[in-house]
């Protein structure tokens, strides 16, 4: 016992020691203080970031109509699915994960399950980027960055929201036909969309000219699309311009009429 | 002459330059830190310089101690990532031990600590002491905390940044393991 206690003793003299003659000196306060701000501001950086994309996917996926999909069973899911800008979603995934690493230095965070802390940030940014993109803020940032001709930011918005999606089509109902419509969309391409008895027609959705809505079905040859559901389209989510229908009689009337295979009642 | 000043008075001392102070820490830990390294590390020739570095890393860390928590858990990180350092280098191991556990993942239903599961039966403690070094070191630390360093839950889940349910659910499944090692050993020489 006494010579663990001279040990001891021997020990700790030679730390003060070495302490005293400067071979080792505490670090300024100062430096905790920035690396504790350093660590906030990426911190607070990934997240803003996550709430951006993932305000963005729910942006695309609206102003695509996408969103309606989840209205038609299955199918309407399996063809969202399908449809997600999975690169987004990775790295959505991705600045979700490397937060995660961030928080769990702090003990509100390495206390409690991954679960928990991982759920958490996941349900912050998912309701902060539903909440951002209701603001139209992205709305704004895709006319700011047009208007300015911004590098980079408006490449990146229309590289995604110009993306055409063959199976869902939002656009404007031009003329109504014995069998469906004419759907004219966002590039202005003219679309035979053929109504059946299984095609859904969500509640509130007026199957009338220059109405807005959102197609979802299977193409087929000459630009047309058979309806597997149609539901009414916000034009205010949409990043383009609202479309309005033709004045009745015009030679885009007649040219449809060419080429539908009903006659269609005036 | 026996200094009765908490070990949180002491370093908010020598953060603010008493130097000397910082010997009293190191002479009320060094021999827990010690131990800590002995059986987590179990041989290891350097356990005497690499505990002289947790002391030496805590002193340069000092000013990032807040006064209002506890010093013992704050050493003992330091002295975990020395070892776990030390264990990953011998292994020749890149990723940390427990990066994304399965075990942290999950909230647990494992009963909170009390004293009567505390109490280690005498086949247990016999267990303990041959065949610690036996264990994943994911059970063993926790293990060694709680028994030899008598740490709470709450305690080890800050010394290894883990949840206090995942605490629970390593001893409970180290104590497991302990039997199961010791019931082969014993059994070959039954």
């Amino acid at each position: 016992m006494n010579t663990t206690n001279r040990e001891s003793a021997e020990s700790s003299s030679a730390i003060v020691a070495k302490i005293k003659t400067g071979q080792i000196a505490p670090r300024s306060r100062w430096y905790f203080v920035l690396r504790a701000i350093l660590f906030g501001l990426g911190a607070a950086i990934l997240f803003v970031s996550l709430l951006f994309f993932v305000s963005f996917v729910v942006f695309v996926l609206r102003a695509s109509g996408l969103t309606g999909a989840s209205s038609f069973g299955f199918r309407g899911a399996g063809l969202l699915l399908a449809s997600l800008p999975w690169f987004l979603v990775a790295v959505s995934l991705v600045f979700l994960i490397v937060l995660e690493v961030l928080v769990r230095r702090y003990a509100f965070a390495y206390r409690r399950p991954l679960l928990l802390t991982l759920g958490g940030i996941f349900l912050f940014a998912i309701v902060g980027g539903f909440l951002a993109e209701q603001a139209g803020m992205h709305r704004a940032m895709l006319r700011f960055a047009d208007e300015r001709h911004l590098p980079g930011a408006s490449p990146f918005y229309h590289r995604y929201v110009d993306e055409h999606h063959e199976r869902v089509r939002p656009g404007t109902i031009i003329l109504l036909t014995g069998d469906g419509f004419f759907l004219r969309d966002p590039r202005d391409e003219e679309i035979r969309v053929i109504v059946t008895r299984d095609t859904r027609i969500t509640p509130g959705t007026t199957i009338a000219e220059d109405e807005f809505v959102v197609v979802f079905g299977d193409t087929e040859p000459s630009s047309t699309i058979r309806a597997f559901g149609i539901k009414r389209f916000d034009p205010n989510k949409s990043p383009f311009p609202p479309h309005r229908g033709i004045d009745g009689g015009s030679g885009v009337r007649q040219h449809l009429l060419m080429h539908t295979a009903t006659p269609v009642p005036r | 002459m026996v200094n009765e000043r908490t070990d949180e008075e002491i370093v908010r001392a020598v953060a603010n330059g008493t130097v000397d102070d910082f010997g009293i820490l190191v002479a009320r830990y060094e021999g827990r830190i010690l131990r800590y390294a002995r059986k987590f590390l179990a041989d290891n020739e350097d356990r005497k310089d690499l505990v002289q570095d947790v002391f030496l890393s805590a002193y340069e860390h000092i000013r990032a101690f807040d006064a209002d928590r506890r010093f013992a858990p704050w050493l003992y990180r330091i002295a975990h990532n020395a070892f776990a350092n030390e264990l990953r280098r011998r292994e020749k191991r890149a990723v940390p031990l427990d990066l994304f556990s399965a075990d942290l993942f999950f909230p647990h239903l494992i009963a909170a600590e009390t004293a009567d599961r505390d109490v280690l039966a005498a086949e247990e403690r016999a267990a303990l002491e041959r065949c610690l070094d036996l264990l994943d070191p994911k059970y063993r630390e926790p293990i060694i905390l709680h028994y030899y360093e008598e740490m709470d839950y709450r305690a080890i889940a800050d010394v290894l940044h883990i949840p206090v349910s995942t605490v629970g659910v390593r001893i409970a499944r180290g104590r497991k393991q302990l039997r199961e090692h010791y019931q082969r050993l014993t059994g070959q020489y039954a």
